[in-house]
């Protein structure tokens, strides 16, 4: 099974949301990384056809997926990232719907559903009305929702938004365990997440993948870029405002940095190997202070 | 014959089980529950089983609204028998009652969006337009069996023909159902329901207000009424088959339109 995204772009008006995107997908893990409005988003959107791109297709097997219609959406499980339910629905009925809508016979339905609930640990409050869910529970039943069908593409729009660390841990073994003989594509802003669970990670900005391939081999497009440091409080507030700091830990009267920075930062910086999260931050430094600047 | 049989019986009644491995025999036994649940997973139901599922996933306040208000307008209308000149009473309960008759599925139609359950429900096998399809089919048909039922209930008190009580009903339903399906074409959103219900009211003061017009209903305005009829349907396919193209088109504007075959 081959998925080819063939230079898929969505143009809005003032806006160009995923420009060119070439990428093969094989039954595998794939982590998509970017930041805020790096077109994520938008790219699995066309992905599950739920939005037509303005040039470019996507194709299974060299077959038009939007062509395919009924039989390419059939292969398909996706949870968006923001989702909604139906307030009068328990657990239950929300998987039986689903599965209707996915054309599961009752009988078939029943049983996976009943299974999936046990999987994601909502078997105890499957009769309750989802609008007394936490955020957690439901983000646990959507995923649940896309596995229905058993699809042979599952698209996770940011899956881990509301989990808690051991929730985390579960859906990470999850995947890793349903991933066999399927294409898993999902996005996250979580590195940990994706270093864990992805083969290959996509590294998107601006609409464009940057970097395709497993993570040590993206990590290594930064070699020579990331540094550690020993600097007195003082200098160190200095640093932290002119470079990229990806950590800062307190050793007694001094800090230790870490320091994304493709010059030395200070005479006593030495080069440490690069992580996921370094790469992250030297590609979306400016995006996640961006961010910080719209929180505070 | 029965000697024959005799031995078949002692040479079944002594044949011994040979030996087996037991781990190869829970295997198989796996394999084959493996096997079944493939199967059973792989059957897919058709448009039909999928239409009378989707009853079930109907909200049960639309079909208490359509009784409730059913059965007041049979109470309304058989209070007392109708001189063909005092109609006027029946065509202002017609007035209210149908257009809230023709509202009260739209909200259901539109729960997919206003609920924010649209993107999940386009990527299932059964596409946004069947699903819509679906709820129009199954909404539309208790609407009609209504009005078959208010129709029968209002002729026979009334002893108005048959023929002019299908126009002084449908009209109304027809006009209202434009009016909805040209906000489902246009609003993908939860403030749908609210543009729906304008239109409703704005029907019922229109048609309320007609209904006290002497003349409106009188025989000689027939020839009008039956051109009301055929434009109202008319504009009703029309604005129907545009919904349907509408129903792929989850995010605002023209552009995105899916071109998915049905």
């Amino acid at each position: 099974m081959k998925m080819t995204l063939n230079r898929l772009t969505k143009r809005y008006k003032d806006k160009t949301a995923v420009d060119s995107l070439f990428a093969e997908l094989t039954p595998g893990v794939y982590g998509l990384l970017g930041a805020n409005g790096a077109g994520k988003t938008t790219l699995m959107r066309m992905v599950c056809g739920i939005l037509n791109p303005t040039s470019g297709n996507v194709t299974l097997d060299g077959r038009d997926t939007l062509a395919m219609g009924e039989g390419y959406r059939d292969l398909l499980g996706y949870l968006p990232q923001d989702f909604g339910y139906y307030p009068v629905f328990t657990a239950m009925d929300y998987l039986m719907y689903v599965a209707a809508l996915k054309g599961l016979t009752k009988r078939a339905a029943k049983v996976r559903a009943n299974e999936l609930l046990e999987i994601v640990s909502l078997q105890t409050v499957a009769n309750k009305k989802i609008r007394a869910f936490s955020g957690g529970m439901r983000q646990r039943l959507g995923i649940a929702q896309a596995l229905l069908n058993d699809p042979k593409i599952l698209v996770l729009d940011e899956p881990t938004a509301g989990l808690d660390p051991k929730e985390r841990v579960r859906f990470r073994n999850l995947i890793s365990e349903i991933s066999k003989d399927k294409i898993v594509l999902f996005s996250t802003h979580i590195v940990s997440d994706v270093e864990y669970i992805a083969g290959t990670i996509l590294v998107m900005k601006d609409g464009r993948l940057i970097h395709q391939g497993k993570p040590d081999e993206i990590t290594a497009s930064i070699n020579g870029y990331v540094w550690e440091c020993r600097a007195d409080p003082r200098e160190a507030e200095l640093l932290s405002a002119k470079y990229t700091v990806s950590n800062i830990r307190h050793e007694g009267n001094q800090d230790m940095l870490r320091i994304v920075s493709e010059e030395k930062p200070c005479e006593n910086a030495v080069q440490v190997e690069p992580t996921l999260e370094d790469l992250y931050l030297y590609y979306f430094s400016e995006e996640a202070a961006q961010q910080e600047k719209e929180v505070s | 014959m029965k000697i024959n049989e005799r031995k078949i019986r002692e040479d079944l009644a002594s044949f011994s089980v040979p030996a087996y491995d037991p781990e190869k025999m829970r295997e198989t036994v796996q394999l084959a529950k493996a096997a079944y649940r493939e199967r059973q997973f792989a059957a897919r139901i058709g448009f039909w089983e999928f239409l009378s599922m989707q009853l079930r996933f109907i909200g049960k306040w639309v079909w208490l609204a359509q009784v409730v208000l059913l059965l007041s307008v049979l109470l309304a209308v058989s209070r007392r028998s109708f001189a063909v000149n005092e109609m006027q009473h029946v065509f202002l309960v017609f007035s209210c009652a149908v257009p809230l008759l023709a509202f009260l599925g739209f909200p259901e139609i539109l729960k997919s969006y206003a609920h924010g359950m649209a993107e999940i429900e386009g990527c299932t096998r059964f596409s946004m337009r069947k699903l819509m399809g679906a709820r129009m089919l199954i909404l539309g048909l208790a609407d009609l069996c209504c009005m078959t039922v208010i129709l029968a209930a209002s002729a026979a008190r009334s002893g108005t023909p048959v023929l002019r009580m299908i126009l002084y009903l449908f009209v109304p339903f027809n006009v209202t159902c434009c009016g909805c399906l040209t906000v489902l074409e246009h609003v993908k959103s939860r403030q749908g329901g609210y543009f729906c219900a304008a239109v409703c009211v704005l029907c019922i003061a229109v048609f309320s207000q007609l209904s006290f017009v002497k003349g409106f209903y009188e025989t000689a305005a027939t020839g009008m009424w039956i051109v009301l009829f055929f434009c109202s349907l008319a504009y009703f396919a029309t604005e129907l088959f545009r919904a349907f193209r509408s129903f792929d088109r989850l995010f605002c504007s023209k552009q995105e339109t899916l071109s998915v075959p049905w």
